[in-house]
């Protein structure tokens, strides 16, 4: 499928929905209560079948925090980007994309990792690259590095 | 000075033209870091993009084991030298400790790269980034560049000889700035 195609057809599936672009691919925002719904429809509707979740990361926009998610569609060739945004607190909680991509389950340590988005349903959310131990979220935009190793 | 004849060994008439050319004199310290300088062998350590280099300087067209560095050991317990080739993080600093405890002494350690000796291009805001390894072990050789080059490897490899070449056999000299844990 082409990119208008896939455009027109989630336009249709999704009235009302934010449908932009970005680089190159059709982007859809939705709220983060729908996140679930949206991504069960993408993976298990025959005419979208998105079964590969290539990349999983947020983007810190200091008023909110936005998840990017790209999925893929192995065999018949499309590519999309779904977004939700998530306010910003000291730990916000979003639904684990687990259960329908087991690919997440890296892809959220390290969110968790490093933007301190915890997870719901994840298997074992854990701290992927720094200690344990350390304190804060480095990518966060007002992370201030106060450590002298 | 006079010696006493019976102080002097008895050589019997057959051995004596063959001593003037085959006995050989030295000091235990002499022939211990003759021995320790020659055969050096380094712990398999890298890290980053030194680490690339390390192997280039391992490999044939540089060939380290012209100079004496023969066999990289996958184990501290085998090896002589660690080359810290690379940055080493928070999480990797007590693992770069655990190796270097593990090796037997004598036991030496170059830094390789602007990374191992201050942070490099990590030293100014990391939150990960160990500024300088000598805060982990103590170090012997620091070898600057981004990464150096093979030749240059070769030649911090050299010095070390040279430094090894001048310690004591049984004293164990470790750098003055060892750190405290």
């Amino acid at each position: 499928m082409n990119k208008e195609k896939l455009t027109t057809l989630l336009s249709n599936r999704f009235q009302g929905k934010d449908i932009g672009e970005s680089f190159g691919l059709p982007a859809l925002i939705i709220a983060k209560e729908e996140l679930m719904d949206t991504a069960h429809l993408l993976k298990e509707d025959q005419t979208f079948g998105f079964n590969q979740l290539v990349c999983e990361t947020v983007t810190d926009r200091s008023e909110y925090f936005e998840l990017v998610c790209h999925l893929r569609a192995v065999g018949k060739g499309h590519e999309m980007i779904l977004k939700t945004h998530v306010e910003r607190e000291e730990t916000p909680l979003l639904p684990s994309l687990y259960e329908l991509w087991q690919a997440a389950e890296l892809f959220e340590d390290e969110i968790y990792d490093l933007f301190g988005i915890r997870f719901d349903n994840h298997p074992h959310l854990r701290r992927l690259f720094l200690d344990e131990e350390f304190e804060g979220y480095p990518l966060r935009k007002d992370f201030v590095n106060t450590l002298d190793l | 000075m006079e010696m006493k004849k019976e102080f002097l060994p008895e050589i019997p008439e057959e051995f004596r033209e063959n001593l003037g050319r085959n006995v050989l004199v030295t000091t235990i310290d002499k022939i211990a870091g003759w021995a320790r300088s020659n055969s050096l062998w380094p712990l398999t350590f890298g890290t980053s993009c030194c680490a690339i280099e390390m192997m280039s300087a391992a490999s044939a067209k540089y060939d380290w084991s012209r100079f004496g560095f023969e066999v990289a050991r996958a184990t501290p317990r085998q090896a002589d030298l660690i080359i810290v080739a690379g940055t080493i993080t928070s999480k990797m600093a007590p693992v770069l400790r655990r190796l270097y405890d593990q090796i037997p002494e004598p036991k030496y350690v170059i830094a390789m790269g602007a990374c191992t000796i201050t942070g490099g291009p990590f030293a100014k805001d990391s939150y990960t980034v160990v500024r300088g390894v000598d805060k982990i072990v103590p170090v012997d050789v620091y070898i600057p560049g981004c990464p150096p080059r093979p030749e240059a490897l070769l030649q911090g490899m050299m010095a070390l000889q040279q430094k090894i070449k001048l310690q004591k056999a049984y004293v164990i000299e470790k750098p003055k700035d060892e750190p405290e844990l």
